[in-house]
């Protein structure tokens, strides 16, 4: 029964998903990578992934990206939930530890992309609910504002200055503190 | 606009308008047009059409898309467009047209300093710098342009209060709200949250490590009973949660920032409770390797760089070699080759844990 059950939990680990992009671009991916967006995990349980997930918001460029994220996430997630019943000992730490590590290079590099990428990642990550994709691309964002003036950040965003002299000087008398 | 610091004067003298003709004239009005709105030209010469304009950028004058700019008689009047140079296809073109007699009559009547009065003042003039050029083709050619490239402010506000919500100082938040009008209010509107949390992070999840002194060095130098009454004071100066964090702040700054005594004081406090930390609490994960560590790896030569070829290969042998008894102490060897471990340390199986977990 054990060896039964353990097959069928392979058979389902092995399930194809296929998803497709807003160009028409398909990626088969495996469930336990699709899962990792609460979106698709949705569909999948309520049976509507036959023929394809559509995802209409999320180009082909940005669809890879993103899967190649949830590939190696999935992967780590796998090899932790495998291990961790198995051992607890300074073997098993050290192994996870090289996990974490990897993970985290990978993660270093996955977010080494230009602006507009990075902000099509934010937005796919928030139409596909993947909240470790949304996490790290936040916060690559915010990182990127820290200890800068009003005027790099507008530079570096685009951000039209609509504020008006009175109101500009009225705002840096409220926060003077904040540049002292 | 006087007339001597005149867009028009930014890009021509009085000596080479005098000397270029009506088309040299009309290309030049164009020019500084676009100059005055932040582009530059690139790819392309003044004196042959068309023109290709790219938004001014402080870092990298070159990067980011271009736009055309292109002059066309028919008839009686002269049309204007513009579209991106990435828009082959031309499927948006922003374009004017106006009386090219008019034109004329502006362009040749007089000196560079009437003509750039007469774009200032004269109906005609105001026609063509104001409504063709300024507002017909280089306010919308910079609009697409903006939207080609990345733009932080076309995130849902949900998405940017996510990103701002990150932000892990007061300080980086104001700059935020300085920038334009629509961060100003998505910050306001939501300062029950971003706010909020600011002040509950300076104030509520300072570690224990740091907090305990604080609260006692401030309790004396304040001559207030508990820290407590500092943020009771903090939280009754104002109704907004950033009226709280600046109050609150402003106030623990003041007194840091008045005693270096106290300032060493905290020091030494965190100094003493964080070594106190580490010999009593054990952490839950075990510590990096040198080998694995890029710090070391890029200080000391020494240290191999690559990774472990087969991370399994070491799970299964120490899995191999872990009988039922032996378990325990090699779980507690790795416990005691790290960390502060001084002589005299109690190894004890239970002091791996703290003390409401024996």
């Amino acid at each position: 029964m054990a060896s039964a059950g353990s097959g069928d939990e392979k058979a389902a680990a092995a399930a194809m998903i296929t998803l497709i992009s807003s160009d028409n671009e398909k990626f088969e991916v495996t469930e336990a990578t699709a899962t990792l967006s609460q979106t698709i995990r949705h569909m999948i349980e309520d049976g509507c992934t036959d023929g394809g997930v559509p995802l209409p918001n999320v180009t082909s460029k940005i669809l890879a990206r993103v899967i190649e994220y949830c590939k190696k996430h999935a992967t780590a997630a796998a090899g932790e939930e495998g291990s961790s019943s198995s051992f607890s000992d300074a073997a098993f730490l050290e192994v996870d530890r090289a996990f974490l590590e990897e993970l985290e290079e990978f993660d270093d590099a996955f977010l080494e992309v230009d602006r507009a990428t990075l902000f099509d990642l934010i937005l796919a990550a928030n139409y596909l609910d993947i909240k470790g994709l949304l996490n790290l691309t936040c916060q690559k964002v915010a990182d990127s504002v820290k200890g800068k003036t009003p005027e790099q950040i507008r530079e570096m965003y685009n951000i039209v200055n609509d504020l008006t002299p009175e109101e500009e000087a009225e705002i840096r008398r409220e926060t003077q503190w904040a540049f002292e | 606009m006087s007339t001597n610091s005149s867009p028009l004067h930014k890009v021509i003298d009085s000596r080479q308008w005098d000397a270029a003709d009506l088309v040299a004239r009309l290309s030049i009005v164009v020019h500084a047009a676009f100059i005055d709105a932040g582009f530059v030209l690139a790819g392309s010469k003044l004196h042959q059409p068309p023109w290709i304009y790219k938004k001014v950028r402080r870092q990298n004058a070159k990067g980011g898309p271009g736009a055309v700019v292109r002059l066309h008689v028919q008839g009686d009047l002269v049309i204007f467009y513009s579209y991106l140079a990435s828009d082959a296809d031309r499927s948006r073109v922003h374009w004017e047209s106006m009386d090219a007699r008019a034109i004329v009559r502006l362009l040749l009547s007089g000196s560079l300093d009437d003509t750039a009065l007469a774009l200032e003042r004269d109906a005609t003039g105001v026609r063509l710098w104001k409504d063709v050029l300024a507002d017909g083709l280089c306010r919308p050619i910079l609009h697409d342009l903006l939207q080609k490239q990345p733009r932080f402010m076309s995130l849902p506000d949900d998405l940017i209060a996510a990103i701002l919500a990150r932000l892990w100082r007061g300080e980086y938040l104001a700059a935020v709200e300085c920038t334009c009008n629509k961060l100003r209010r998505l910050v306001a509107d939501r300062d029950g949250e971003l706010w909020k949390q600011m002040y509950i992070e300076i104030v509520e999840c300072v570690p224990v490590v740091f907090r305990i002194p604080v609260e006692i060095e401030i309790g004396r130098l304040c001559n207030i009973e508990t820290f407590k009454r500092l943020q009771d004071m903090a939280y009754a100066s104002s109704t907004t949660w950033k009226g709280r964090y600046m109050s609150y702040s402003s106030v623990a700054r003041s007194i840091i920032e008045s005693d270096d005594w106290f300032r060493f004081r905290i020091f030494a406090w965190g100094w003493g409770l964080s070594c106190f930390s580490s010999w009593y609490w054990e952490p839950t994960r075990a510590p990096l390797h040198p080998w694995r560590n890029k710090k070391y790896c890029k200080i000391d030569a020494r240290y191999d760089r690559s990774p472990i070829k087969d991370p399994l290969e070491l799970l299964s042998k120490s899995n191999a070699q872990v009988s039922a008894g032996d378990r325990y102490n090699n779980k507690r060897r790795s416990v005691q080759c790290w960390g502060r471990r001084d002589k005299g340390t109690i190894h004890s199986s239970s002091s791996k844990y703290r003390w409401m977990h024996r």
